[in-house]
C-alpha cells in the first residue's frame, strides 16, 4: 500500500482520492480515469479493492463507463463534488479532505 | 459459481500434534487471499480427516488438478538442476508458462541462467521461486513463505509483480505470510488459522479501520470513547490507551484534535494478533464474516 493513509477501507480512499482529483481538476470532465490495474498497481493494493472504489464514483455518476475503453470522468462531475465541498465541509477543515458521503465511507460498527 | 478451493472438515494431525481441526473455508476464483496452512491444498500432503476440493475434484495425486495448480514453498527442493532446466521444467508442466515473463523475473532478482540451483543464495532460491510461481500462471497459485533471505525492496518486487501479473492473468492466489502488515494491502480475502482452527475468514479491506486506538490523557480518552465498544484498557495514571471498536468518522478526528489525542487504526496484524489470542471464544474478531 503506497501512498494511501491508514484510516477507513481502502476501497473509500481511493474513491476519495480519485473524487479529490476531479474536484481539483486534476481530472478534466471526458478524460478516462485510471484503469483497476493501473491503480493498483499505483497504490500497491488489491485489484478488487481498486475496482470498488471506482465503482464508488460510479454509482454516484461521477463516472461512466464506456465499453471496451474503461472509465471517464462523467458531465458535472467536478460541478457536483465542488457543490458537495461547500455543503458539507466545515470551516476549518483541510481543504484537501473531502468530507463522507453517505453509503460508502460511514461504514456500519460491528 | 464454483470455488476455486473448497475445505470442508478438514483435519491434519502429525502424530500427536495437530496442524489443522476441523476447517472449513472456500477461496473464490480469481481472487488474491492470505492464510496459513497451504500444503495440503497442493496434493502435496493428505488430509487426517475432512475433504479437500480444487474446482471441485480433490489434488492429491490428481494429474488434471496438478497442472492447474503450482506450489511455491519456502524451503522448496530442486533437484541438481541449472537455473535454465529448472524454468525448461516448469514450461513443461504449466500449460500457461511465460518464458519472458521468467527471464524478465530473473533479470530483476539478477538471478543468472546458466547458475547451478544448489550454488544459489537463500534469496535467490527464493527469487527462482517467486519466478517459476508468477510465469507459471496457473489458475491456482500457492505461494507459501515465498521470500526467505529476500530483504524489503526484494520483497516489493515481488508485490509489485504479482499485482501487475494479476491484473493482466486474474487467477486464484493463496499467499501465506507472517510479515501481514506488509502484505495487508494485496488482499482481498484473510483467512486466519491458529492452534489448527479457522479463527477469522474476512474481507481483507472491511477489517482496514475496524477499531483504533485512542490514547492521550485519560480524562479526554474516557470522554472520547463513552458509548463506544471497547476491546482494551491500557495505561494506569495520568495517560491511558484504549482500543475502540468501529469506524472513526472526520468528525471524530476533529474532536479528537481539540482533545489532544492520537488516533492510530489497529493494522491487520494487531488484529490478526487479537483474532488468534480469542481462539473459540466469543468476541467480535470470531464471527465468520464481517460487514
Amino acid at each position: 500500500m503506497a501512498g494511501l493513509d491508514e484510516g477507513g477501507p481502502l476501497f473509500a480512499q481511493v474513491a476519495e482520492r480519485l473524487a479529490g482529483e476531479i474536484a481539483d481538476g486534476g481530472l478534466a470532465e471526458g478524460e478516462r480515469v485510471p484503469s483497476t490495474n493501473e491503480l493498483a498497481a499505483f497504490y500497491r493494493i488489491n485489484p478488487a479493492t481498486a475496482a470498488k472504489g471506482i465503482n464508488v464514483l460510479a454509482d454516484e455518476g461521477l463516472l461512466e463507463k464506456r465499453r471496451g475503453t474503461g472509465m471517464f470522468v462523467a458531465a458535472g462531475a467536478r460541478a457536483t463534488l465542488l457543490a458537495r465541498r461547500r455543503a458539507e465541509l466545515p470551516s476549518g477543515t483541510c481543504s484537501r479532505c473531502l468530507p463522507r458521503r453517505p453509503g460508502w465511507a460511514s461504514t456500519p460498527t460491528s | 459459481m464454483t470455488p476455486a478451493i473448497s475445505v470442508t472438515g478438514l483435519t491434519r494431525r502429525y502424530y500427536d500434534e495437530v496442524a489443522l481441526d476441523d476447517v472449513s473455508l472456500t477461496v473464490g476464483a480469481g481472487t488474491i487471499t492470505g492464510l496459513l496452512g497451504l500444503r495440503i491444498l497442493a496434493g502435496q500432503e493428505f488430509p487426517s480427516s475432512g475433504s479437500v476440493r480444487v474446482f471441485g475434484a480433490a489434488p492429491a495425486e490428481n494429474e488434471d488438478v496438478l497442472r492447474r495448480l503450482v506450489l511455491v514453498r519456502e524451503d522448496q527442493i530442486y533437484p541438481d538442476f541449472k537455473v535454465c532446466h529448472a524454468l525448461r521444467a516448469a514450461s513443461f508442466c504449466y500449460p500457461n508458462w511465460d518464458a519472458g515473463l521468467a527471464s524478465s523475473l530473473l533479470k530483476d532478482y539478477g538471478v543468472r541462467a546458466g547458475k547451478a540451483i544448489k550454488g544459489l543464495s537463500r534469496g535467490h532460491r527464493s527469487a527462482l521461486g517467486i519466478t517459476i510461481g508468477l510465469a507459471a500462471r496457473a489458475e491456482v497459485t500457492l505461494f507459501d513463505e515465498p521470500y526467505a533471505g529476500l530483504d524489503a525492496v526484494a520483497r516489493q518486487v515481488f508485490y509489485d509483480r504479482l499485482l501487475a501479473d494479476f491484473g493482466a492473468f486474474p487467477r486464484t492466489v493463496l499467499l501465506s505470510t507472517h510479515l501481514i502488515d506488509e502484505a495487508a494491502a494485496l488482499f482481498e480475502n484473510v483467512v486466519v488459522i491458529d492452534r489448527g482452527r479457522a479463527v477469522l475468514d474476512a474481507a481483507a479491506d472491511g477489517l482496514r479501520g475496524m477499531a483504533t486506538t485512542v490514547s492521550g490523557p485519560v480524562l479526554a480518552v474516557d470522554s472520547f470513547t463513552t458509548g463506544c465498544p471497547v476491546w482494551e484498557r491500557r495505561g494506569p495514571g495520568s495517560q491511558a490507551s484504549v482500543v475502540m471498536a468501529g469506524q472513526v468518522s472526520g468528525e471524530d478526528r476533529e474532536r479528537a484534535r481539540s482533545l489532544g489525542l492520537d488516533l492510530t487504526p489497529l493494522s491487520l496484524q494487531q488484529l490478526v494478533v487479537r483474532a488468534s489470542g480469542q481462539s473459540a471464544g466469543a468476541g467480535p474478531l470470531t464471527e465468520r464474516t464481517w460487514a
